[in-house]
C-alpha cells in the first residue's frame, strides 16, 4: 500500500518534470512577449489602447497596407487554387511515371528560406535576372525590357511558388482517398456528368478546399521576406509595417497594435482552420488509392498532364534554377564590351574578403559560422525542450494538462516571426532577462519556431514503441539496456535525426525574427542575403545569389535527409 | 425479345484481358447471378453493361435498343456497387432519394416512394441517420434501397453481402430474394460465394479468365459441372486424368482407381480427359457396386457429414459421408468404400 502511494507519488513527480521544461519555456518566451505586446499596446503610450489604435487607422497609410495585406493574399490564394487544384486533380486520380519524385520537388519551395525564393525570383525577372538579360541581348538595349522587381506580379509568382503544394497535398490528398465509385454512383443514379461533380464531388472536396485555401492565406497574410523584398518600398504589408515601425521608426505602440491586429485575423483564420481541418481528418468513404488512380491513357488526359507538370516544374525548377547559374555567371556579360570571362567563382571567394574594411561589418564567412552555431543551438534547444514534451505526450497523452499544453506547444506554428520578434525586443530588454544585446536570444526565437515541428515528429516515433515492444523484448531475454540499444534507440533515433534536421534548416533559413533580434556583429545568412540584395551593384548582387545557392544547398541536403528517412511527410500540417 | 441481350464482349485494360466474348440473354424479371472467383471480370462486366466502362467490341441491348452510347445517367439501369459507394455527406433519406431527384420526381411522390422503400428493406426511423454512423449491415440495406429506389429497368448488385459476417449474410439473402421476386425486378447479381449464387439464382452463369464457362439452373450446376474449373470452384475435387474410349452405348473410363463402364456421358466430347469422383456418392462398406480398399489418412468433422481422406492406390480420395447413422472411420485404419460409376463418375473437359 505505502509502496503503491509511493509509486504514485514518484509517477507523479516525474510527469511534473517532464512537464515542466516545456510550460517553462513557453511561459517566459511565448506567453510573456506578448502579454508585453498587449501590455505595450495598452499602457506604453500616455494615451490609452483606443487612442493609438484610432491613430493607427485614421494613416492613410496604415489604411493602405492594411488593405493591400487582404488585397494581396485574396489575389495570391485565388492564383494559387488556380494552379493548385488542377495540380491536386492529377495527383488525386492519375497515377503515372516520376510522381513521387514529382510531388517531393513541388515540395521542395515550402521548406525555401522567404531569402532564397526572393533572391531566386529576382535571378529570374528582376532587372538583372535571367529573362530580362536575355530579351536585352535580343533586342540590344542597354535599358531593361521587363523588370518585375518591386511588382505585385512578383510577389504573387513568389507566393504561388510557395503554396501551391499545400493545395496539392491537402486537397490531392484528400481526393485520392474519396472513392470514384462515388461519382459512378451518382451517374448510374441519373445525374449526368456536371451534376455528378455538382452534388458529390464538390461537396466532399470542399471542406478540403477550404481549409487549404485558408492555410495558404495565412501564410501570404503574415509573408515578409518576400514582400520586403520583391515587392520594394511600394508595397508593404502589416508584417513589414511591423518591422519598418520597430526598426525604422521605433515606434513600439503603433507595432504593438498592428501587430494585435494581424494577431486577431490570424487566430480566427487558425480556429477555422482547425474546425475545418477536424471535418477533413473524418472517415469518409474511403479507398486506397490505388483503386482511384487511373494511368494516363487517353490523348486528352496526356494533354492535361503535360500541361500542369510543365507548369508545376517550370514554377518550381526555373527560379531555383536561375539563381544557381546566377551565382556562377558574371553579369559583365550585359556589357558586350567586357564579354571575356563568363564563368566566374568570383563571387564565392568574394564571401571571406571584408572589402569595405568595416568594423560593424563581418565578411559573410562570417555570417555562416553564426549561422550554423546558431542552427546547432536551435537543434540542442528544441531537442533539450522537444523530447520531454513529446514523451509526456506519447505516455500521458490523455491527462488534462497535456490536453491543454498541446494545442499551446502549437501556438508558435500560427504566430508571425515579426510579432515574436517584436514581444522579443520589448521583453528581454531589461534585467533579470536583458538577453536584448545576447546573442542567444537568435536560436531562442527559431527554438519557438521549431518546437512545433520538432513535437509532432517526436510524439508519435515515441508513441510507437509500446510497453508491449519492450515487453516483447524483455520476454526474449533482452536486458533493460539490450531493450533500449535494439529496440528504443533504434525507433527514436530516426525522429530525433529527422526532427534536428527539421530545426536546424528553419534555423538556418529564419529571416523574420532574426531581421528584428540579429546584431550587426552576429548577421546570418539570411540577414546579410537581404543586405546584399538592398545594396546596388553587381557584386552585392553576385555575392546575395551565391550565399542563397549555398542555404539552398544547405536546406536540400535536409530535405534529402528528412525524405531518406521518410519518417515525416512535410506535408503535414 | 424483351430483356437483355449481351453480344460478345470484349475488353482488355491496359495489357490485361479482361473479358473475352461475353454473350448471354436475360429474361425479363430472371434473377441471374454471375459467378466466378475474383479477378474473373465480374465486376467489369456490370460496369460495361451500366455504362460505366465502354466495352472494346460488343453489344449491349435493353428491349432490342442498342445501348452501348447512351450515358451512365439516361440507361435507367440501377448499380449497388461492393463497396456501398454511399454519398458520405448525405443522410440515408438523402442518399435514397438521390436517384429520384436526379429524375425530377414531384416532391410528394419522392417521399412515398423513399417511404414505401425504407418499409420494404425494414430502416424505419433511419431516414435522418448520418451515413457513417451505420453499421455494415444497415449500409449494405441502405446502398441496396437506393439502387432500387428509382424503380430500375435492370439492377445489378456488385457482391453486395461480400463484406458481411455468415449469419448476416444469409438472413439478407433471404430479405434480398423475397424482395427482387416480389418486384418482379431483373436482376443480375454478382458474387464469388456459390451458396449466395444457388439460393438466389434462377440462372447462373460461371465466369473464368474472363470467358463465361457455364450457364445453367443452379441444380443443372451443381449436379453436372461442365469443366474441371467448374467442378474445382464447387469444391467438388476428386478430378483425375483419364483415358476415355466410347464403345456403343457405354463409356470405358481408365483411371487410376481402375477401369470402370459407365452409360454414354451427354457432355462427352473429344476433349474430355478428367473424371471427376463425386464425393458425396461414396459408401462405406461394400454395399454399392464396386469396392475400392483404401486407408483413412485423415478426417475431419463438419456436422451433418464428415470429410475423409482416404489413400487408394497412391491417390488420395475425399469422401463426403453423413454422419448420422454410422461411427467416424478412425485415422489410420483400412476400410472398404464402395460406389456405383454411373452415379459417381462424370466426365469433365478440362
Amino acid at each position: 500500500m505505502v509502496e503503491n502511494i509511493r509509486n504514485r507519488s514518484i509517477e507523479l513527480f516525474k510527469q511534473f518534470g517532464l512537464w515542466l521544461i516545456p510550460s517553462l519555456f513557453l511561459l517566459v518566451f511565448y506567453f510573456l512577449p506578448f502579454g508585453n505586446i498587449i501590455f505595450t499596446s495598452i499602457s506604453k503610450s500616455s494615451s490609452s489602447f483606443f487612442v493609438v489604435l484610432l491613430t493607427v487607422l485614421s494613416s492613410q497609410n496604415i489604411r493602405q497596407t492594411i488593405y493591400f495585406t487582404f488585397y494581396q493574399a485574396t489575389l495570391s490564394t485565388i492564383l494559387t487554387l488556380v494552379l493548385g487544384l488542377p495540380s491536386a486533380y492529377l495527383f488525386a486520380r492519375y497515377d503515372f511515371k516520376g510522381k513521387s519524385f514529382i510531388r517531393i520537388l513541388t515540395g521542395l519551395p515550402f521548406v525555401m528560406p522567404t531569402l532564397v525564393v526572393a533572391a531566386a525570383f529576382s535571378a529570374l525577372i528582376g532587372s538583372q535576372g535571367w529573362i530580362n538579360t536575355l530579351l536585352m541581348n535580343i533586342f540590344n538595349s542597354k535599358a531593361p525590357i521587363l523588370n518585375l522587381s518591386h511588382t505585385l506580379a512578383a510577389i504573387l509568382l513568389a507566393h504561388i511558388f510557395y503554396n501551391t503544394t499545400i493545395i496539392i497535398r491537402i486537397v490531392g490528398d484528400f481526393w485520392s482517398r474519396l472513392s470514384p465509385q462515388l461519382r459512378s454512383a451518382a451517374q448510374v443514379l441519373g445525374a449526368n456528368r456536371i451534376k455528378s461533380v455538382v452534388f458529390v464531388t464538390i461537396p466532399l472536396i470542399m471542406p478540403a478546399i477550404l481549409a487549404a485555401a485558408i492555410l495558404v492565406f495565412i501564410f501570404d497574410f503574415t509573408s515578409f521576406g518576400v514582400i520586403l523584398i520583391l515587392g520594394g518600398p511600394k508595397f508593404g504589408t502589416m508584417e513589414v509595417e511591423i518591422y519598418y515601425q520597430t526598426i525604422g521608426l521605433f515606434n513600439l505602440p503603433t507595432a504593438a497594435v498592428l501587430s494585435l491586429i494581424q494577431l486577431f485575423f490570424t487566430l480566427l483564420l487558425t480556429i477555422i482552420y482547425t474546425r475545418l481541418s477536424n471535418k477533413i481528418s473524418k472517415p469518409l468513404s474511403l479507398t486506397s488509392t490505388k483503386s482511384s488512380q487511373n494511368k494516363l491513357v487517353s490523348h486528352k488526359s496526356k494533354f492535361f498532364a503535360g500541361v500542369i507538370l510543365l507548369l508545376l516544374i517550370s514554377l518550381t525548377l526555373l527560379p531555383l534554377i536561375s539563381l544557381i547559374v546566377k551565382s556562377f555567371v558574371s553579369s559583365y556579360y550585359i556589357d558586350h564590351s567586357i564579354n571575356n570571362h563568363l564563368f566566374t567563382l568570383d563571387f564565392y571567394r568574394e564571401l571571406s574578403i571584408n572589402r569595405r574594411q568595416s568594423v560593424t561589418f563581418s565578411p559573410p564567412t562570417t555570417a555562416i559560422a553564426v549561422s550554423f552555431i546558431y542552427a546547432t543551438l536551435t537543434v540542442l534547444f528544441s531537442l533539450a525542450i522537444g523530447l520531454p514534451a513529446a514523451y509526456n505526450f506519447s505516455r500521458y497523452g490523455n491527462n488534462k494538462i497535456n490536453k491543454i499544453l498541446d494545442p499551446l506547444l502549437m501556438l508558435p506554428l500560427g504566430t508571425s516571426a515579426v510579432t515574436m520578434g517584436l514581444g522579443f525586443i520589448i521583453t528581454f530588454n531589461k534585467s533579470p532577462l536583458n538577453l536584448r544585446a545576447s546573442p542567444i536570444i537568435i536560436p531562442i526565437a527559431h527554438t519557438l519556431i521549431a518546437l512545433p515541428f520538432v513535437v509532432r515528429i517526436l510524439t508519435p516515433a515515441l508513441r510507437s514503441i509500446q510497453p508491449r515492444l519492450k515487453d516483447a523484448a524483455s520476454v526474449l531475454g533482452a536486458s533493460p539496456r539490450e531493450v533500449f540499444q535494439r529496440i528504443e534507440y533504434p525507433i527514436i533515433s530516426k525522429a530525433i535525426i529527422v526532427a534536428a534536421t527539421f530545426a536546424f534548416t528553419i534555423s538556418m533559413g529564419e529571416f523574420g525574427a532574426t531581421a528584428l533580434l540579429t546584431r550587426p556583429e552576429y548577421t546570418t545568412i539570411p540577414v546579410l542575403i537581404y543586405r546584399f540584395l538592398s545594396r546596388p551593384g553587381a557584386l552585392n548582387y553576385g555575392q546575395a545569389m551565391a550565399l542563397s545557392t549555398l542555404l539552398m544547398v544547405i536546406v536540400v541536403i535536409g530535405m534529402v535527409v528528412i525524405e531518406k528517412l521518410r519518417i515525416l511527410d512535410v506535408g503535414e500540417f | 425479345m424483351p430483356g437483355l441481350q449481351i453480344n460478345n464482349i470484349h475488353k482488355d485494360f491496359v495489357d490485361k484481358n479482361i473479358l473475352n466474348g461475353i454473350t448471354f440473354y436475360q429474361k425479363p424479371g430472371e434473377i441471374i447471378v454471375v459467378l466466378g472467383p475474383s479477378g474473373s471480370g465480374k465486376s467489369t462486366l456490370l460496369n460495361i453493361i451500366a455504362g460505366l466502362v465502354q466495352p472494346d467490341k460488343g453489344e449491349i441491348y435493353w428491349n432490342r435498343k442498342l445501348m452501348n452510347h447512351i450515358p451512365v445517367h439516361e440507361r435507367n439501369f440501377g448499380l449497388m456497387f461492393q463497396d456501398y459507394a454511399l454519398f458520405p455527406h448525405m443522410n440515408v433519406f438523402d442518399n435514397i432519394a438521390f436517384g429520384l431527384r436526379m429524375k425530377r420526381i414531384p416532391k410528394d411522390e419522392l417521399f412515398s416512394r423513399v417511404r414505401e422503400i425504407i418499409d420494404l428493406i425494414g430502416l424505419n426511423n433511419y431516414e435522418k441517420r448520418d451515413i457513417n454512423t451505420l453499421s455494415g449491415g444497415e449500409k449494405q440495406r441502405v446502398a441496396f434501397a437506393r439502387s432500387l429506389a428509382p424503380r430500375p429497368e435492370l439492377l445489378m448488385l456488385d457482391e453486395p453481402l461480400g463484406a458481411l459476417d455468415r449469419r448476416l449474410k444469409d438472413q439478407l439473402i433471404e430479405e434480398l430474394k423475397g424482395i427482387l421476386q416480389k418486384t418482379k425486378q431483373t436482376t443480375i447479381y454478382v458474387t464469388h460465394d456459390q451458396e449466395e449464387a444457388f439460393s438466389l439464382a434462377d440462372i447462373v452463369i460461371i465466369l473464368n479468365h474472363g470467358r463465361i464457362v457455364q450457364r445453367d439452373t443452379p441444380q443443372q450446376i451443381y449436379q453436372n459441372p461442365s469443366s474441371t474449373f467448374v467442378a474445382q470452384f464447387l469444391g467438388l475435387n476428386n478430378i483425375f486424368p483419364s483415358i476415355i474410349n466410347f464403345s456403343g452405348t457405354s463409356t470405358i473410363v481408365k483411371t487410376p482407381f481402375g477401369e470402370f463402364k459407365i452409360n454414354k456421358h451427354p457432355r462427352l466430347t473429344k476433349e474430355s480427359n478428367f473424371v471427376l469422383f463425386r464425393p458425396d456418392r461414396f459408401y462405406i462398406g461394400k454395399d454399392s457396386k464396386i469396392t475400392l480398399n483404401g486407408l483413412v489418412i485423415d478426417s475431419s468433422f463438419r456436422g451433418n457429414n464428415c470429410r475423409l481422406l482416404i489413400k487408394v492406390n497412391q491417390h488420395n480420395l475425399a469422401l463426403d459421408v453423413p454422419t448420422q447413422f454410422m461411427s467416424i472411420p478412425e485415422v489410420n485404419k483400412n476400410i472398404q468404400i464402395s460406389f456405383d460409376p454411373d452415379k459417381t463418375i462424370q466426365i469433365l473437359t478440362e
